[in-house]
C-alpha cells in the first residue's frame, strides 16, 4: 500500500481520544450508528460549545465511550461508504479566523501551555509557537512534508499569525530546508534536533508559558490542514506519520487519518509487546494514534506498577530523560506524593503527559508519571481559579 | 546504554542491589583469596547479620524479603582487615543495616550508604582500628564494576569528575604524598561508598558539590599531609557529604530556578 492509499482507501477505522483533551466532557452531535463524512462535528466541549471536534474519516459512529466523572473516553469510527456530503463552507466575510476555526473543528489542533488542551475559545496568547522539528529520528522530515504545500502552509501560518497580537514562533531543525514564510510577527529558531524536537523544549526556549501568561503550540501538519481549509472549505484528516517496529527499518512513513487505528497499521503485537503513540519513549500506550502524534512504534510491555511502592533509584539517565532541563529526580519525588506546590516550584507547569513519559519507562519504582503529572496539573488548575 | 537502563523499570531496588552485587564480586572474591579462611568466615558471618536483619524486618512489615544487606555484608569484609572480632562485626553491621537503611523502609528509601554507616561505626568504636590498604589486583578488580555502574546508571558521571577534580586537584597543589597509592585506596572507596547513588545528590549541580565536597573532605580528615593514604579519611568523607546531599540538591535547585527567573524576567 502505497503513502496516499492509506488515507485515500478509507479503509482504517479511526478515534478521539479523551487522553488528548484532558478533562473533556462532551455534548455529541452524532449517536452510535450515525454515519458521518470527514470534517462533520461529532461532538463539542460541553463547557465551551464553541470548540467542535471533526470525525477525521468517511464511516460509521461505533462507539461513544466515556469514563470517569463523565470525561470523554473515545468515541470511535468504523470506515464505510456512507452517503454522507463532507462539509465544505468557506470562511464566511464577517467571520473571523478564529470562529471558522472554532467552528470547522481545527480549534483542538492547538495545545495551550501550562497545563494542556485546547485553548479557551476566547483566549489571548502572547506567542503561538509553531512546531516544524522532527519529533523523533524516524519521524518524517517537515522539509519532505511541506514539499509542494508551501501555500497552504503559508496561509495557514497567516491564519494562526491572525490569532495573537503577540509572536508567531516557528522552529525549525538548523538542517530543515523549509522557507519561512514572510510574516511582519514571525520569528524563525533554528537549532539542533537534540533536545529540541519536543514542543515543551522549544516553548521553554522561545516562549516560556506560566499561568498567567500561556502559549499555545500547534504542529506543522495542522498548520498545512488550517490552509487547506481556508483555501478549500474541506477538513484535512490527513497527516504523514511515521510507523515503525523492531521488524521494519527503515521507518516507513505513511499518510493516516488523525486517530489512526494503529493495530491495523502495525498489526496485533503479540503478547511481549503493545502499541505506543508518539515518538517513544515520549507518549502513551495506545490503540489509536494521538491527536498530536506523528509516530507509532511497537515497544516491549512495560512491568505493572507494583501494589507497594518501590523506591526511586536516582539513576543518572533520569536527568536527561526530560525533553528540558528540571531536577527530574526531586520532581519524581514530589509528584509521586502528590505534592503540587513543590511539582511548581520544580517546573512541572513546563510539562505536560507526553514530556514525562520518558521518566515512566527507567524509574525503578512503577510510578506512572503522567498520570500524577495530570494530577497535579489538574490542582493547581483548580488551586488558580 | 539505553536498554540497561530501561531493564531496571519497576524492579524497584532489587536491580540496584543486583548490578552493585554483580561489581563487588570480582574484587571481594580476590581478597577473600588473598586473606584466606579468616575473611571467608567473616564474610559468612556478615551474610548471616545482614540478613538476619532483612528477613526480621520483612517479616514485621509484611514486605518481600529483599536480600539488601548483601551489598553491605560485602563492601564491609572488602574494605576491613579480617581479624575484627565477629561480636563486633555483629554489633557493627547490626547498627548499620537498621538504623542505616531498614528503619527508612529499606534501599532507596534511605539518604545513607549501610556500608558507609558500618565502617564509620567500626572506626569510631575500635579507634586503632586501621583498615587494610587495598592490593593492586583488588583495586584494578573494581574498574568492571565502575564501569557497570556507569553504564547503568547508578554511578554519576559528574560525580566522578568532581570527586575526581577535588581530589586530583588538592593533590597536585599541595603534592602531599604518592599518587599511586593513593588511587589504590580511592578507587574502591569511590565506587562502593561515595557514588552509592541513595547516598549522593541527585540534581547536576548537587552531583557536583556532592563529588567535590567528598574529594576535599577526605584531605580535611586524612590531614593535608595524608601519609600513607588510607582509607580511614574517604569512610568519613563519604559519610559527611551524604549528610549535605540534601542540602546540595536544595543549593542547586535554589541556584537553577533563581538562573530560570533572571532569564525569563
Amino acid at each position: 500500500m502505497t503513502a496516499t492509499d492509506i488515507a485515500a482507501s478509507n479503509t482504517i477505522a479511526a478515534a478521539l481520544l479523551g487522553a488528548d483533551y484532558p478533562n473533556l466532557r462532551i455534548r455529541p452531535e452524532v449517536q452510535e450508528g450515525d454515519n458521518v463524512a470527514p470534517g462533520q462535528i461529532l461532538f463539542r466541549d460541553a463547557k465551551y460549545p464553541e470548540i467542535a471536534f471533526a470525525a477525521p474519516i468517511q464511516g460509521r459512529v461505533t462507539s461513544i465511550r466515556l469514563a470517569a466523572r463523565r470525561m470523554l473516553s473515545a468515541v470511535t469510527l468504523a470506515p464505510a461508504d456512507a452517503s454522507v456530503v463532507a462539509p465544505d463552507d468557506r470562511i464566511g466575510p464577517d467571520q473571523s479566523i478564529r470562529d471558522y476555526l472554532l467552528a470547522r473543528g481545527m480549534w483542538p489542533a492547538f495545545v495551550s501551555r501550562p497545563f494542556g488542551g485546547p485553548p479557551h475559545p476566547d483566549a489571548k496568547t502572547a506567542a503561538i509557537v509553531v512546531s516544524a522539528v522532527p519529533s523523533s529520528r524516524v519521524a518524517p522530515d517537515p522539509g519532505d512534508v511541506l514539499r509542494g504545500q508551501s501555500d497552504a502552509f503559508t496561509r495557514g501560518m497567516e491564519a494562526i499569525a491572525e490569532l495573537t497580537d503577540g509572536s508567531v514562533h516557528l522552529c525549525l531543525a538548523n538542517t530543515s530546508r523549509i522557507d519561512a514564510p514572510a510574516l511582519p510577527r514571525l520569528q524563525v529558531h533554528r537549532r539542533s534536533e537534540r533536545r529540541w524536537s519536543s514542543p515543551a523544549a522549544q516553548v521553554a526556549r522561545v516562549a516560556p508559558a506560566s499561568p498567567g501568561r500561556a502559549t499555545w503550540t500547534i504542529g506543522y501538519q495542522d498548520v498545512v490542514a488550517i490552509g487547506h481549509l481556508l483555501e478549500t472549505g474541506r477538513y484535512d484528516p490527513v497527516r504523514r506519520v511515521a510507523l515503525w517496529s523492531d521488524t521494519t527499518r527503515p521507518a516507513p512513513t505513511l499518510n493516516v487519518p488523525l486517530g489512526a487505528d494503529l493495530s491495523q497499521l502495525l498489526g496485533q503485537p503479540g503478547p511481549e509487546h503493545q502499541i505506543w503513540s508518539g515518538a517513544a519513549p515520549s507518549g502513551r500506550v495506545s490503540a489509536f494514534l494521538g491527536r498530536h502524534h506523528l509516530d507509532a512504534s511497537v515497544v516491549a510491555h512495560a512491568r505493572p506498577a507494583p501494589k507497594k511502592p518501590h523506591p526511586i533509584i536516582p539513576l543518572a539517565g533520569l536527568g536527561r530523560a526530560l525533553p528540558i532541563r528540571l531536577p527530574a529526580i526531586p520532581l519524581m519525588r514530589s509528584l509521586a506524593v502528590g505534592d503540587a506546590e513543590t511539582s511548581a516550584r520544580l517546573g512541572c507547569l513546563q510539562l505536560l503527559e507526553d514530556d514525562i513519559a520518558p521518566l515512566t519507562a527507567i524509574c525503578t519504582s512503577g510510578t506512572d508519571y503522567a498520570r500524577r503529572l495530570r494530577d497535579v496539573l489538574d490542582r493547581l488548575r483548580s488551586d488558580l481559579s | 546504554m539505553k536498554a540497561l537502563t530501561h531493564v531496571m523499570q519497576g524492579r524497584g531496588a532489587i536491580s540496584l542491589i543486583a548490578l552493585q552485587i554483580i561489581a563487588v564480586a570480582p574484587p571481594l572474591a580476590i581478597v577473600l583469596v588473598e586473606r584466606g579462611p579468616p575473611a571467608i568466615v567473616q564474610f559468612g558471618a556478615a551474610l548471616l547479620i545482614v540478613l538476619v536483619w532483612d528477613y526480621a524486618f520483612a517479616k514485621v512489615r509484611h514486605h518481600r524479603f529483599l536480600p539488601q544487606g548483601l551489598t553491605t555484608a560485602a563492601i564491609f569484609v572488602l574494605l576491613t582487615p579480617p581479624d575484627i572480632p565477629i561480636w563486633h562485626v555483629a554489633v557493627t553491621l547490626s547498627l548499620a543495616t537498621v538504623i542505616g537503611e531498614l528503619v527508612f523502609g529499606g534501599r532507596g528509601f534511605g539518604f545513607l550508604s549501610p556500608a558507609t554507616v558500618a565502617l564509620a561505626l567500626a572506626l569510631l568504636s575500635l579507634p586503632n582500628l586501621e583498615l587494610p590498604e587495598p592490593s593492586t589486583r583488588a583495586a584494578l578488580a573494581c574498574l568492571p564494576g565502575l564501569a557497570l555502574l556507569l553504564l547503568t546508571g547508578l554511578c554519576s558521571l559528574s560525580v566522578l569528575l568532581a570527586f575526581a577534580t577535588a581530589m586530583g586537584g588538592i593533590h597536585f597543589l599541595a603534592a602531599p604524598t604518592d599518587l599511586a597509592q593513593l588511587a589504590l585506596v580511592a578507587v574502591p572507596a569511590f565506587v562502593f561508598l561515595i557514588a552509592d547513588p541513595t547516598a549522593s545528590a541527585v540534581t547536576l549541580g548537587g552531583r557536583v558539590l556532592y563529588g567535590g565536597a567528598a574529594g576535599a573532605l577526605v584531605w580535611v580528615f586524612g590531614g593535608i599531609a595524608m601519609e600513607p593514604a588510607t582509607i580511614n579519611p574517604m569512610i568519613f568523607a563519604a559519610l559527611t557529604a551524604s549528610l549535605f546531599a540534601p542540602l546540595f540538591d536544595h543549593v542547586a535547585i535554589a541556584l537553577q530556578t533563581r538562573a530560570g527567573r533572571l532569564r525569563h524576567g
